[in-house]
């Protein structure tokens, strides 16, 4: 059964062949230089792989050459973000992570500049609509970046305008051939790369202007890695020593065992509550024969295939988070699209399975899955919905879901319930007279909204003052790096503020990170390194909580 | 490591480099349980490449980057991003770096010459067959025979900023390969010349299986023989038969 990876797998195809695109327009600006002598030497390097003891990251691309004027050496640092848009123009939440990844990767190479005689520059190219993400990303990757550089086209879609250069292309010699090919025509790609060129070239001749607020970023995590150094290091070892695993034990739980923890039965209940399709799904596994009943009989009510579906997807509440995902995933041949991209107004992946939709919305769902021809009749609805393909697929689901989805959150459920043992208060930040919106809200002006951050919890003590920020989450062992690089953002921009044109400290008690990882787990130290380095307090137990909030 | 590991270097102490330590790589074949395959596959290996060596005027055994002998383990298979996997922490985290595995995907584990001609024995993949038929246009098959024997010698091989280059000597006729080392879905390859004439003889494919039915291995083979039949006229200087072991032979 084709599930939503799909999407992803589409995403790194597309992705290759822009980094390649933009590797063209890198070697045609150089090139340029050489010819008009400006440069005496340059090298283009794909995916060069930035070291530091706060980073671990790959850049797209890496320049380094040599001016002509004096010799000097120059590095550029560049990253390449696709949009992929969609056709009503509904930004994609699912990209703020990757946002805030690439915030964090400019700001922590700023301290290769402090640390190299190379003059250096960080430069970051979008392709596709900039629209597609919030519109605080763009103003603050220009205050992040020494230079941004937007490519669109809007009669064609550009990446299939780039993806027609790969035609008969075998080598990357030949697509590079056929985008020079391209520059000679008339389109608008041809438009659009020659005026990337010509802002590449005119920037570069004007000395390659330094972003000074990236710098004065920068400048933050300095201040966090010389005031907490001993602190920062001392965690790192501990780091090594694993983590309580939490989530895998509330798995555990949800699937049959027994933990001594009574906090972790807790949590477990909060997390059933929280999903009820774990529940229900587990009853269905059980009495597969009687579930199979009640769906062929509620399907033969109908008096036909598109009354049928219309019925199952507005079957009561439980029943509806079943046959919804069935719906939506069996008989799938070709991938699924995301929910956003359905084209549904008001669809959304929050309230996909378990929403009450609209009677438009309903035709719409149900005209998609007839004009896929995934079910062909009544029968044939029957014998799918009862198949055991049927039942694979909500085996795999609960499998699943009972580990994964924004509104799980073991590890954070259950340290906020052992600190609410412990006689504080665990509340939500956002309800608190705290203010959790990041500081680049008043980096980008009044040109752009951004929200407060939705998922930090306020830690009162018994006198209600609030002593802490919280968050909790599991880092898997493969994905550790990236999650301390997207968290990493929230905390630097939660601890200081922009006014006046200046950054200065705007937070004074602690934002702890609790990390879930698992006990044998020893994570990467940059990793570690790098989610204090930008503001964190890590607690790698309940025990490290309290010892920070106490400031022990 | 283990009993097993032992013995097999006392039976191939001409490989004795490759048996010698602990590591990761050595672990994943030795240590694993039997029906996992590897270990009979590694003791294919060895076994064909002394069989070869008994045959041959000359022959070498691999060297990697660092003279990293745990390399000796890695597939010859080209290093492929996995698709649904966003970003590039797989490899970072890796315990052996892109350019090693990129190095690694081409070195064969044996090459040996008889009668002056080449050979080349590379193991989880036909890294040269495959760069082949990509650019003959050919869609990129997954397959991957745990043995293949094939004519010819790699020399040159350099890696420099970025790309790997190689040629291909078969037959009189040189081949040139130019590789970008990039963590990708395809394999990048960046540039190559293949003179009129040129090909790729693949003498012998193994295929090692402890669990496999005998359905599931004779389509298998069937697969290998379409994909790996030689198109040149002249019959090659060696043959792999099919008995159990496999034996070599060199043509009269």
């Amino acid at each position: 059964m084709k599930s939503h990876m799909a999407v992803q797998s589409f995403a790194t195809a597309r992705n290759r062949k822009v980094e390649l695109f933009i590797e063209f327009i890198l070697e045609f600006f150089l090139e340029k230089l050489s010819r008009e002598g400006s440069i005496q030497s340059h090298l283009v390097e794909a995916q060069k792989h930035y070291n530091s003891p706060i980073a671990s990251d790959i850049w797209d691309h890496f320049v380094s050459l040599k001016s002509s004027d004096g010799g000097v050496r120059r590095e550029l640092w560049c990253q390449t973000t696709c949009y992929k848009g969609n056709r009503q123009n509904k930004r994609e939440p699912n990209k703020t992570y990757e946002v805030r990844e690439t915030l964090v990767e400019a700001i922590s190479l700023r301290e290769h500049r402090k640390n190299s005689e190379i003059e250096l520059s960080t430069i970051h190219f979008t392709v596709g609509p900039k629209e597609y993400t919030y519109d605080w990303f763009a103003p603050a990757k220009e205050k992040t970046f020494d230079l941004s550089i937007y490519l669109n086209t809007t009669q064609e879609n550009v990446f299939d305008a780039i993806e027609a250069c790969f035609i008969d292309a075998v080598t990357e010699l030949q697509a590079k051939q056929n985008f020079s090919d391209i520059l000679k025509q008339e389109t608008e790609l041809a438009a659009e790369i020659r005026q990337v060129l010509s802002r590449l070239h005119e920037w570069y001749h004007l000395g390659c202007p330094r972003q000074k607020v990236a710098d004065e970023q920068y400048g933050l995590v300095v201040n966090e890695l010389g005031d907490r150094c001993d602190e920062i290091e001392a965690v790192i070892k501990r780091a090594a020593d694993g983590g309580q695993n939490i989530k895998k034990r509330c798995n555990e739980v949800v699937h049959g065992a027994v933990d001594e923890d009574p906090v972790v039965a807790l949590t477990v209940e909060r997390l059933l509550s929280r999903k009820p399709f774990i529940g229900k799904v587990q009853t269905i596994l059980k009495d597969w024969d009687a579930f199979c009943r009640k769906a062929s009989s509620s399907i033969l009510k109908a008096d036909n295939l598109d009354i049928a579906i219309r019925n199952l997807w507005q079957a009561p509440d439980l029943d509806r988070l079943i046959y919804r995902r069935l719906l939506m995933r069996l008989g799938r041949k070709e991938a699924a699209n995301y929910i956003q991209d359905l084209e549904i107004e008001g669809l959304t992946e929050h309230n996909l399975y378990a929403g009450k939709h609209s009677a438009v919305q309903v035709s719409g769902v149900v005209g998609l899955i007839r004009k896929e021809q995934r079910f062909n009749s009544i029968d044939d609805l029957i014998q799918k919905i009862c198949s055991q393909d049927a039942k694979t697929f909500l085996r795999n689901a609960l499998w699943f879901e009972a580990r994964n989805g924004a509104t799980l959150t073991p590890s954070f459920d259950y340290v906020a319930f052992s600190l609410e043992q412990h006689g504080y208060e665990v509340v939500a930040a956002s309800k608190t007279e705290l203010n959790v919106v990041g500081f680049h809200d008043q980096l980008v002006g009044s040109n752009a909204n951004v929200n407060s951050y939705s998922n930090l919890r306020a830690v009162k003590n018994q006198d209600g003052q609030i002593v802490a920020l919280l968050k909790g989450k599991f880092f898997n062992g493969p994905e550790f790096p990236r999650r301390c690089k997207e968290e990493a953002y929230v905390a630097l921009t939660l601890k200081y503020k922009y006014v006046d044109r200046k950054f200065s400290k705007s937070l004074k008690i602690p934002i702890i990170m609790f990390v879930d990882m698992a006990q044998e787990y020893s994570p990467p130290e940059s990793a570690v390194r790098r989610l204090q380095a930008f503001g964190w307090n890590i607690a790698f137990s309940v025990e490290d909580v309290l010892r920070i909030i106490s400031n022990d | 490591m283990t009993d097993m590991l032992e013995t097999v270097r006392e039976a191939f102490p001409r490989f004795k480099s490759f048996l010698s330590h602990a590591s990761p790589f050595a672990e994943s074949a030795w240590l694993g349980p039997i029906s996992n395959g590897k270990a009979l596959e590694m003791l294919s290996l060895f076994s064909i490449s002394e069989a070869a060596i008994s045959l041959a005027d000359e022959f070498s055994l691999p060297s990697f980057r660092n003279d990293n002998y745990d390399h000796y383990y890695l597939r010859n298979e080209f290093p492929n991003h996995h698709e649904a996997q966003a970003g590039h922490e797989a490899h970072l985290l890796s315990q052996c770096s892109l350019e090693d595995r990129f190095y690694a995907s081409v070195v064969p584990k044996l090459t040996f010459s008889l009668r002056g001609n080449s050979f080349m024995v590379f193991r989880e993949g036909n890294p040269l067959h495959l760069l082949f038929c990509l650019l003959k246009g050919k869609t990129h098959y997954k397959d991957r025979p745990d043995i293949s024997i094939v004519e010819g010698e790699i020399r040159s091989l350099a890696l420099d900023g970025g790309r790997m280059y190689f040629e291909h000597y078969s037959r009189g006729i040189k081949a040139c390969y130019e590789i970008s080392i990039r963590n990708s879905n395809h394999i990048p390859i960046r540039d190559a010349t293949l003179p009129k004439g040129y090909t790729i003889n693949t003498i012998g494919v193994v295929e090692c299986s402890v669990t496999k039915s005998k359905k599931h291995v004779d389509d298998q083979l069937h697969r290998y023989s379409e994909l790996f039949s030689n198109t040149c006229d002249k019959s090659p200087e060696m043959l792999v038969s099919d008995d159990f072991p496999p034996r070599l032979y060199g043509s009269q």
